[in-house]
């Protein structure tokens, strides 16, 4: 039985200090975040609008501007750069048959002579002539003997060894595979 | 009786007025503001942060790529033109933009002479296509086009070595293909080359680089072959251009 005039229980009655506090303390928080959210867009906002772009863009047209006025100069250097390269490679790659024509040459012992040759990328064909077989005999031991410190030739074959009667001579036919 | 008790009576202002000093209305409003934020945040700060560091990344490209653009420009300005212009000229004299004929003509002349034989016939064999079995076509150099030329020599004991030699350090440069012949005469194939002028991508947000040393020190080579093949001087032969054994 309640002694008072309020007909609620003592139990459920509310405090309304701690009700007012817990009030304020939700609508602070309520504002705090409205004002954190306004406070981020203002601040992102000014950013974006304080950014030095447009006056990149200006000083970037001023310099591409003044690199066009050398476009014709860097058109030479591109040329030059890819012809030089194309050059390079184009050295590098080439067989150096007047190499071979002229290790063959120092080689010939006297008394025997180049009848006939024939070089086609990487085959070389040749054939010596020489009234004596001693002579021929010595070409190709100074051919093998230089061959075997030089590496030259990955290859060295003896295709036809006839004679000339008539001329009185020997004709070596050799077949040789440039490395 | 009316069955209205009092004015705003099922209304919201009811029920304002009813909880407007509850907790539960302090909360709903604080849950209220929560999700308007939340929606503020996704619909509105992201974008805009999006926005700004999408600007500031613009900014730091913008700043290198102009940075770039002068330095290439410091660059070519500070380039002797003369120089480079010389430069062009060694390397599109060996290898031409086009099928130089005037230049073929005059390099087997000019060998012939140097090495001391004399050159019979030779023909030209035209061919617009590029050659990927010629060994300079190996690799990158797939636009080259070859200018055939069969040369047919007749001269001294070493003749056909020093054409060789002498063909091969004269502009336009070539390339020995075959070789073929006895004691009196060779039969020498070769290939001149010409490129035509491709498509030059310049990125100018891209710093240009320098010719480098080697390719400096390349063009140094053939400048010094085409002094010799522009000023050959007066040249004895070696040997008669009559038929003599060429080995």
């Amino acid at each position: 039985m309640n002694n008072g005039i309020n007909l609620l229980d003592y139990k459920n009655k509310i405090n309304p200090k701690q009700d007012n506090s817990k009030q304020r303390l939700l609508r602070i928080m309520s504002i705090g975040l409205l004002s954190i959210v306004a406070a981020l867009s203002i601040i992102f906002f000014i950013l974006i609008a304080l950014s030095p772009i447009p006056e990149l863009r200006k000083k970037e047209k001023i310099a591409s501007f003044n690199l066009s006025v050398a476009h014709p100069d860097i058109v030479k250097l591109f040329i030059i750069k890819e012809r030089a390269q194309r050059i390079a490679k184009l050295i590098a790659n080439r067989p150096n048959y007047d190499n071979i024509l002229g290790n063959i040459q120092e080689k010939l012992p006297s008394g025997v002579s180049v009848h006939s040759v024939e070089i086609d990328k990487k085959h070389f064909s040749i054939t010596l002539s020489s009234n004596s077989l001693q002579q021929l005999d010595v070409f190709l031991n100074e051919l093998g003997k230089n061959n075997a410190s030089e590496k030259e030739f990955s290859q060295v074959n003896i295709a036809n060894l006839s004679s000339d009667e008539e001329k009185k001579q020997f004709l070596l036919t050799l077949d040789l595979n440039v490395l | 009786m009316s069955k209205r008790v009092f004015f705003g009576h099922n209304d919201i202002r009811f029920f304002y007025y009813r909880y407007k000093d509850s907790n539960y209305y302090a909360l709903s409003i604080f849950a209220l503001v929560t999700v308007a934020c939340l929606m503020l945040v996704f619909f509105v700060i992201i974008p805009q942060a999006e926005n700004y560091f999408s600007i500031r990344s613009e900014v730091v490209a913008l700043r290198l790529k102009i940075k770039n653009i002068n330095e290439n420009s410091n660059f070519i300005n500070n380039m002797d033109k003369s120089v480079l212009d010389s430069q062009l000229l060694v390397t599109t004299r060996a290898l031409p933009t086009e099928k130089d004929f005037a230049g073929i003509i005059d390099v087997i002349a000019q060998s012939s002479i140097r090495s001391g034989v004399s050159v019979s016939d030779f023909g030209f064999r035209l061919d617009d296509k590029t050659v990927n079995s010629t060994s300079v076509n190996k690799g990158n150099n797939t636009d080259l086009l070859p200018i055939s030329v069969a040369v047919d020599i007749k001269g001294s004991s070493d003749g056909g070595k020093k054409f060789i030699e002498e063909i091969q350090k004269k502009t336009p440069l070539v390339e020995i293909t075959d070789v073929k012949g006895d004691s009196n005469s060779l039969l020498i194939g070769m290939n001149f080359y010409y490129k035509t002028p491709g498509k030059i991508k310049f990125d100018e947000n891209e710093p240009i680089t320098a010719i480098s040393e080697s390719q400096q020190a390349l063009i140094k080579e053939l400048t010094l072959w085409q002094a010799e093949s522009s000023n050959p001087g007066i040249i004895e032969p070696i040997g008669s251009s009559s038929a003599m054994p060429l080995f």
